[in-house]
């Protein structure tokens, strides 16, 4: 299994914090996000605290690299055990979703960047690829 | 690779259309209501009892126009629907923290059944828990120690016996028949002193401490261990076979005549005795050591299902521990819930109802006023225009109090919907 690294999993915490700020998560989603990121090293203690704090308004990130790193982050965590499950597949899609891009790409999107997460292309290189899209 | 690009297009921003009330628009209806205070007041004289009521029916008018305007409706309830929204977040949060405590308590219930199952299962499917131990542990203990302790007594009396004959006793004065058992040797043995007394009392127990070296050394399948058991054998048969050889060599000795020859190991092996003395102690000793082996490993058979048992039930007691914990974090949390459920049909109601805009009336109201006001000092002679005026402030003065809107800081009144 590939180590969560510490900037991976604050990522994660921001992801998670991201999902409670908006209407798009139902609790059941909610708790299988909860799960998958349990299962992923996250601990249980730094969730029930983003669940029993106020929530503040987070932000969802404005530029495009900043959007592709993000959801990229989510990619690679989901690889981290080298099982997609569907659930996982959906999370990825919301945020897609959630960070603004379009409806009828959210599939494609969603299988390119765990593709990539899965090749185990870096960040950079992978904004690279798309840049010279 | 055009299509890939694709991939990656953003949501365009819809511009939010702001709908401003037109300037002018907001103007005329001031000038209408300064209009209707004006004529009104001509009408009436300015009489004050006449202007309460006017005053009354500008409020109750403005009160319907206020209600059935949907975008002043919609922006005075705005702050209470994202307010609504950020509760109904809050209460989602919770919701989910509740159905994971709520999970890890079931789960946490099911381990403990599943406990409980195990305790009553493992005294009859012991292999299913990965204990390689025979069904009835207790039985086969109880029966291997109903054995063992009358043979244990045995090899005290033969050893007693043996050891004294074979050391001490001497065969002139004593009666050849109990040469190899002699029912007395440990009276006898007290008689000739307490030391040797001491030395055939105990020495049965260095062959039992034998037999426990072999049981012991039997944990441990090893070469090694098969080495050392062979030479304890070897041992207790060497020492078996000295006494019965000291014993045969004692009665030898008093049977012999001038032609008999020196007694050797040959004779002793010839000897029917030597080898009853060997067989009544070594083989004895051996079954002793096979019995007291195999109650052993029944015992710790038992020691196993029993360790088992005490681990489920500090399990069951762990289990318990975690659902009290989780309880006891889950109540402030419902609490909370509920907390925020009221807060939220609270909101509903307001967001329901209708907002009257208190600051948006004065200004209408305010025209009006004025309207009246200008229309006594045109039409009615000085003196009695000011003592009309004066009653009509404080008949303005008791509109607004009446109707709660005489607080400058005041933002609306709410109309919450009523179930």
């Amino acid at each position: 299994m590939k180590e969560i690294t510490i900037e991976l999993k604050s990522h994660f915490l921001r992801l998670y914090q991201m999902a409670f700020s908006d209407d798009n998560f139902d609790t059941l989603e909610l708790q299988m996000l909860y799960k998958f990121a349990e299962e992923r090293g996250v601990s249980k203690e730094e969730l029930e605290k983003i669940l029993l704090q106020p929530s503040h308004n987070t932000s969802i990130p404005e530029k495009f690299e900043e959007k592709i790193e993000y959801l990229y982050d989510l990619a690679i965590m989901i690889w981290a055990d080298n099982i997609v499950t569907e659930d996982e597949i959906n999370t990825l899609k919301k945020y897609c979703l959630k960070f603004g891009f379009l409806k009828e790409n959210i599939v494609e999107l969603a299988n390119f960047l765990l593709e990539k997460a899965k090749e185990k292309i870096s960040k950079v290189d992978l904004i690279k690829q798309i840049n010279q899209l | 690779m055009n299509s890939l690009k694709n991939i990656f297009a953003l949501k365009k921003e819809v511009p939010v259309e702001h709908i401003d009330k037109k300037e002018e628009d907001f103007k005329k209806e001031k000038f209408t209501f300064f209009e209707s205070g004006y004529g009104s007041s001509k009408a009436s004289s300015g009489n004050p009892v006449v202007y309460k009521a006017c005053l009354n029916d500008v409020y109750m008018d403005y009160k319907g126009k206020c209600r059935d305007n949907i975008n002043l409706q919609n922006e005075l309830k705005k702050p209470y629907k994202e307010e609504k929204g950020k509760v109904e977040i809050e209460l989602k949060k919770r919701n989910t923290v509740t159905s994971i405590i709520e999970e890890s308590i079931h789960n946490e219930e099911k381990k403990i059944i599943e406990y409980r199952n195990d305790i009553v299962e493992v005294k009859n499917i012991p292999e299913k828990f990965g204990l390689d131990i025979d069904k009835k542990p207790k039985a086969q203990f109880y029966l291997g120690l109903i054995v063992l302790i009358p043979i244990t007594f045995y090899l005290l009396v033969f050893y007693i016996s043996a050891s004294y004959s074979a050391f001490f006793k001497n065969f002139e004065s004593d009666e050849l028949s109990a040469a190899i058992f002699d029912g007395k040797a440990l009276t006898k043995a007290i008689g000739d002193g307490w030391l040797e007394a001491v030395f055939v009392a105990t020495i049965p127990f260095a062959f039992m401490g034998l037999g426990y070296l072999v049981h012991m050394f039997q944990k441990h399948k090893s070469w090694t261990s098969i080495l050392k058991i062979g030479m304890l054998f070897l041992v207790t048969f060497v020492f078996d076979a000295i006494l019965a050889y000291q014993i045969e060599m004692k009665i030898y000795n008093i049977e012999k005549t001038p032609d008999s020859p020196e007694f050797d190991l040959s004779i002793a092996f010839s000897s029917v005795e030597f080898w009853g003395i060997i067989f009544a102690g070594f083989v004895v000793y051996i079954i002793w050591g096979l019995v007291f082996d195999f109650i052993m490993k029944e015992y710790d058979n038992l020691d196993k299902i029993k360790s088992f048992i005490r681990t489920r039930k500090e399990d069951i007691k762990n289990s318990e521990l975690n659902i009290d914990e989780l309880t006891s974090k889950l109540n402030p949390i419902k609490e909370e819930i509920s907390g925020l459920e009221g807060k939220i049909s609270d909101l509903q109601r307001t967001i329901d109802g209708f907002i009257f805009s208190d600051k948006q009336y004065l200004t209408y109201h305010a025209e009006y006023v004025k309207g009246w006001y200008s229309s006594i000092t045109d039409h009615l002679p000085l003196k009695r225009a000011d003592d009309v005026l004066a009653k009509c402030v404080e008949v303005e003065k008791q509109h607004l109090a009446d109707h709660s809107i005489d607080d400058n800081n005041s933002e609306g009144i709410l109309y919450k919907l009523i179930n």
